[in-house]
């Protein structure tokens, strides 16, 4: 009888296989089975973040334009700021804030301390990229923009995810063409508008995806809604094109995803390397 | 001897340090002590020494004698007093008109208006005051080289060592311009990189000499992506300012190194082995050689010894009188990456200073 060894001399020849071979092999082991619904779910966030770019590029756009007011647009800002941070703590009754031990004196500190920060330096911003020409200023924003939406954490464990980088990219932008307004006012305005709208807005959606999936999904359409009539009125080429780059991103992506998860042919077998199972940790002192 | 004690109190000999007219004062005293010493030379090498010191020691003092001679003719440090005030004028002017063309839009650059307005004005006023102390010199400048010229007389080298300090006197302000725009550009360069890991959400480990990944709050976050912005577009401006400030800088410390290559040249030269080398040169051997002169059969070999003498070239090298050397401190590689950093450069090390 064959055996699957070569140390020893047997009667056949070296590559003979016999009908054994390849028992062991398995295919598409791990392969997940993905919902329709949970997917596209899951890709409201990529949705949410696109339309928070558009929005904050439209009322940049309204700044420029001198459609918007700064004290306008800081009133409209402070409000919703203090919504969201009362329906953050009221999603899930204050065990958040609890296990995280963070005081409201801590948040109003931080708050003040960034508000004076960037009003005093609202000068220096302003006649910041003076020199420079438009075409750049808008190339780099754009830039900065994309690597915002690249980098930013949608919830994947991948190495390319880097919250602290798409966070900075996105306050880079900001700086950029804050500083192509009129004046400092405007400038200090529109870098606090692009924080709140950066860094706040997504702290909460996480929260209420968490939490209530219901609400998150309202919010998602009507935010995605107002970004579309937003841009309706500066340009209705762009609000078409964006209305299918969101229907494309959320209906049509997860549909192709299912339809390839289908085309899957990954092998596994006994020649894997070896995976290291049980938690090693007890060893770290 | 207590003299020399004298030197080594701190602000004096900080002082004596940095003018390279002392040094070499205290060189050629040092040469004095080894010449007037009682002790007879042990060995040939001594006595080449001495006898060289002794001859270059004549010849420095006779050419000194010789220069002062010429200088004191026909008034012509009255001469040089007078064309003194203007060069230094001259000098401010242009470097005026420079800080003029930095303000505007040099070689169509793009610079921060506000900040190049600030560093410009700064710059200026510091001419400003550069030349009124000038000014307020100018009736003092001919008595003082009037005096300073009968120092030529302890040698030519003495009067070279204080042209080069003249020199740096009177480009003073070039140097603190120069430290000036060093310190800021070092200063931004330094944060913009720490800032730039800030960026990448990175730390440096002091412990362990490398980056890691950090996890910083919103509003570290916040303020140090502000700060990264307004530092890397004012990095344009700065930059400008500093090139412009290291180039001038570095072609004084060139001037003067040249002066004091020349300085050394004239000390290390042994001249009374190459006057010895021309004129009796059987006294310094490098080896013998024989020639034949007559061969024959039955008869002893006679063969004639002759004395190889030294070349000129081995003659220098092997008498060279030691000197209190400077030679550049850093390679190239080391230089280039300190004047991209904004670190101060020092390109000449002297033989006694510490190493840092």
């Amino acid at each position: 009888r064959w055996q699957k060894v070569l140390y020893e001399r047997q009667p056949f020849p070296d590559n003979y296989v016999d009908q054994r071979f390849l028992e062991e092999l398995r295919k598409n082991v791990h392969a997940r089975q993905y919902r329709y619904k949970a997917v596209v779910f899951q890709s409201g966030a990529v949705v949410q973040q696109l339309c928070s770019v558009c929005v904050f590029v439209l009322t940049w756009w309204y700044m420029d334009a001198g459609m918007l007011s700064p004290q306008g647009l800081f009133g409209a800002a402070l409000v919703s700021s203090l919504l969201g941070y009362v329906l953050f703590d009221a999603v899930d009754g204050g065990a958040g804030r609890w296990a995280s031990g963070r005081t409201r004196w801590a948040d109003l500190k931080s708050t003040l301390v960034f508000a004076a920060f960037t009003y005093g330096f609202s000068p220096v911003l302003k006649t910041l990229t003076e020199s420079i020409s438009t075409d750049t200023i808008y190339a780099m924003s754009a830039l900065m923009l994309l690597g915002h939406l690249i980098f930013f954490d949608y919830g994947a464990n991948a190495a390319i995810v880097s919250s602290t980088l798409s966070l900075n990219m996105a306050i880079f932008a900001s700086v950029c063409l804050a500083s192509r307004l009129p004046r400092s006012l405007h400038a200090f305005v529109m870098v606090t508008f692009a924080m709140q709208i950066f860094a706040l807005w997504p702290v909460l959606q996480k929260k209420l995806k968490a939490r209530t999936p219901r609400c998150y999904v309202g919010v998602t359409v009507l935010f995605a809604l107002a970004a579309l009539a937003g841009l309706a009125t500066v340009s209705s080429v762009g609000a078409v094109l964006f209305a299918s780059l969101l229907l494309a991103i959320s209906c049509l992506c997860p549909y192709c995803l299912i339809r390839l998860q289908l085309l899957k042919d990954n092998i596994h077998g006994p020649w894997d390397e070896a995976e290291i199972k049980e938690d090693l940790s007890r060893f770290l002192m | 001897m207590c003299f020399c004690r004298v030197l080594k109190f701190w602000p004096l000999s900080f002082l004596w340090s940095k003018l390279s007219t002392c040094e070499q004062l205290g060189h050629r005293l040092q040469h004095l002590q080894i010449i007037s010493s009682n002790k007879k030379a042990q060995n040939q090498n001594q006595l080449m020494r001495k006898a060289n010191i002794f001859v270059s020691l004549l010849i420095d003092v006779a050419l000194g004698i010789l220069l002062m001679s010429w200088l004191y003719r026909k008034n012509r440090i009255g001469h040089l007093a007078d064309t003194l005030i203007p060069v230094a004028d001259h000098v401010a002017e242009e470097l005026q008109d420079l800080l003029q063309w930095l303000m505007g839009a040099p070689a169509g650059l793009k610079m921060n208006r506000a900040l190049d307005q600030v560093l410009g004005r700064f710059f200026l006023y510091h001419i400003h005051l550069w030349i009124s102390y000038i000014h307020l010199l100018s009736p003092f400048i001919e008595m003082i080289l009037w005096y300073v010229g009968l120092s030529a007389c302890l040698g030519l080298t003495v009067a070279l060592c204080i042209l080069s300090d003249i020199i740096a006197l009177l480009t003073f302000h070039i140097y603190c311009f120069y430290v000036y725009g060093a310190r800021l550009y070092c200063l931004k360069i330094y944060g913009l990189s720490s800032l730039w890991r800030l960026f990448r959400g990175k730390k440096w480990n002091v412990l362990r000499q490398r980056v890691d990944s950090c996890s910083y709050d919103l509003d570290q976050l916040f303020i140090g992506t502000l700060l990264f912005t307004i530092l890397l577009f004012l990095l344009p401006t700065t930059a400008l300012y500093y090139l412009v400030f290291t180039l001038l800088r570095l072609l004084v410390v060139i001037v003067q190194g040249l002066i004091h290559l020349l300085v050394d040249l004239i000390d290390s030269l042994p001249l009374y082995s190459l006057i010895l080398r021309l004129c009796r040169s059987y006294r310094l051997a490098a080896g013998v050689k024989f020639r034949v002169l007559e061969q024959q059969d039955g008869k002893p070999l006679r063969l004639l010894m002759q004395i190889n003498p030294l070349s000129y070239g081995g003659v220098v090298q092997t008498y060279r009188l030691p000197t209190y050397s400077c030679y550049p401190r850093d390679s190239w590689a080391s230089l280039c990456k300190k004047l991209f950093l904004g670190e101060l450069i020092y390109p000449w090390k002297h033989k006694g200073d510490k190493q840092n």
